[in-house]
């Protein structure tokens, strides 16, 4: 088949694959406003008494490692934390970098030894593993 | 055409992609639009396209993606600068395979719907792959690691953020296809290389300086 036949019809499918993409993603999306620790479910305002505060740059915010603690994650220390976003956006981190995070009362993480990266918003649960 | 021309137009067009990824991405970020399909359909396949119809050389898209590369290496601002480097030299790969094939002189690239497929099509492709590459290499680089388990639930995501970069470059295409005609051999050595080298220097003085 000519070139000029096939390319019309993959830039079609493309079109088709995101739009359809799009549509799987926005039904994915979850609500907001309340992050599930080790089971528990706890509201943005019950998760800023948990933890101390703690600045990282421009953010300031309850202390991770502290909140891991308070909700009862045992051995904290060897675990693995991964923080799922309402929109699928999720990033594991180790206790090491947990020490140097924060998150922020509108529910996004932020690590000083981190990059942008694994900011994530609308976080709506922090797996312990 | 004369390597010295060939050079300095990576230089220069490497160097506006650059420019445009450090100033016009941040400034896009900050208004809190979505820049990475904005760049990546107006600047990165914009330019490329553009140095592609001029020059008519390939392998000259993956030195501008170099050229680029390096400009945000050097950028004081942001985080994990080896990781955006690499992934938009991953954006010059990227369009140097899709159009691999391809001649932008050719009968078949004439017709308007093979211009906007081809756009829709490469700027789709060189953001999904620019994206895919940063997700993998920004935790590669930090202490806490790639997990693969986080890249694939949120890939239904990628896909669907690129659809507004594959708009955005079946319509940047033929605009960029109107200054095919400009012949660049045509242009003065006198007026060629002190432009391309003012505006090369420009484009890195600011970038370092800000």
């Amino acid at each position: 088949m000519a070139k000029n036949k096939w390319i019309p019809i993959i830039a079609a499918t493309v079109l088709v694959v995101a739009i359809g993409a799009s549509v799987y993603a926005y039904m994915q999306q979850q609500s907001a406003g309340s992050v599930s620790i080790n089971g528990t479910t706890y509201s943005a305002k019950e998760l800023m008494n948990l933890g101390s505060e703690r600045a990282v740059e421009e953010f300031s915010g309850a202390a991770l490692d502290e909140l891991m603690v308070r909700a009862g994650v045992p051995a904290p220390e060897g675990k693995e934390y991964t923080f799922i976003a309402a929109d699928g956006y999720q990033k594991t981190v180790t206790w090491e970098n947990m020490q140097n995070g924060i998150l922020t009362p509108d529910l996004m993480s932020a690590f000083s030894d981190l990059a942008k990266a694994f900011r994530v918003k609308d976080v709506i649960e922090i797996k312990v593993e | 055409m004369k390597k010295a021309k060939l050079f300095a137009g990576i230089l220069v067009f490497g160097s506006l992609w650059g420019f445009a990824e450090c100033i016009i991405g941040s400034a896009l970020r900050t208004m809190d639009l979505p820049a990475g399909a904005i760049m990546t359909g107006i600047f990165a396949f914009g330019l490329m396209l553009l140095s592609r119809l001029l020059f008519k050389t390939k392998g000259m898209q993956l030195g501008m993606g170099v050229v680029a590369g390096l400009l945000r290496f050097f950028n004081p601002f942001g985080t994990c600068h080896i990781c955006s480097a690499i992934a938009i030299m991953a954006e010059g790969l990227a369009f140097e395979l899709m159009w691999m094939g391809l001649s932008t002189d050719s009968e078949e690239m004439s017709s308007l719907v093979m211009k906007t497929s081809m756009g829709v099509i490469t700027s789709y492709g060189v953001y999904v792959i620019g994206y895919i590459v940063t997700q993998i290499l920004t935790p590669l680089f930090s202490t806490a690691g790639f997990h693969i388990s986080d890249l694939l639930p949120f890939l239904p995501q990628i896909l669907a953020s690129g659809l507004l970069a594959a708009v955005i470059g079946g319509v940047v295409s033929p605009l960029v296809f109107l200054l095919k005609e400009f012949d660049i051999q045509k242009v003065k050595n006198s007026v060629y290389y002190p432009v391309t080298l003012a505006v090369s220097v420009i484009c890195w003085a600011v970038v370092i300086a800000i």
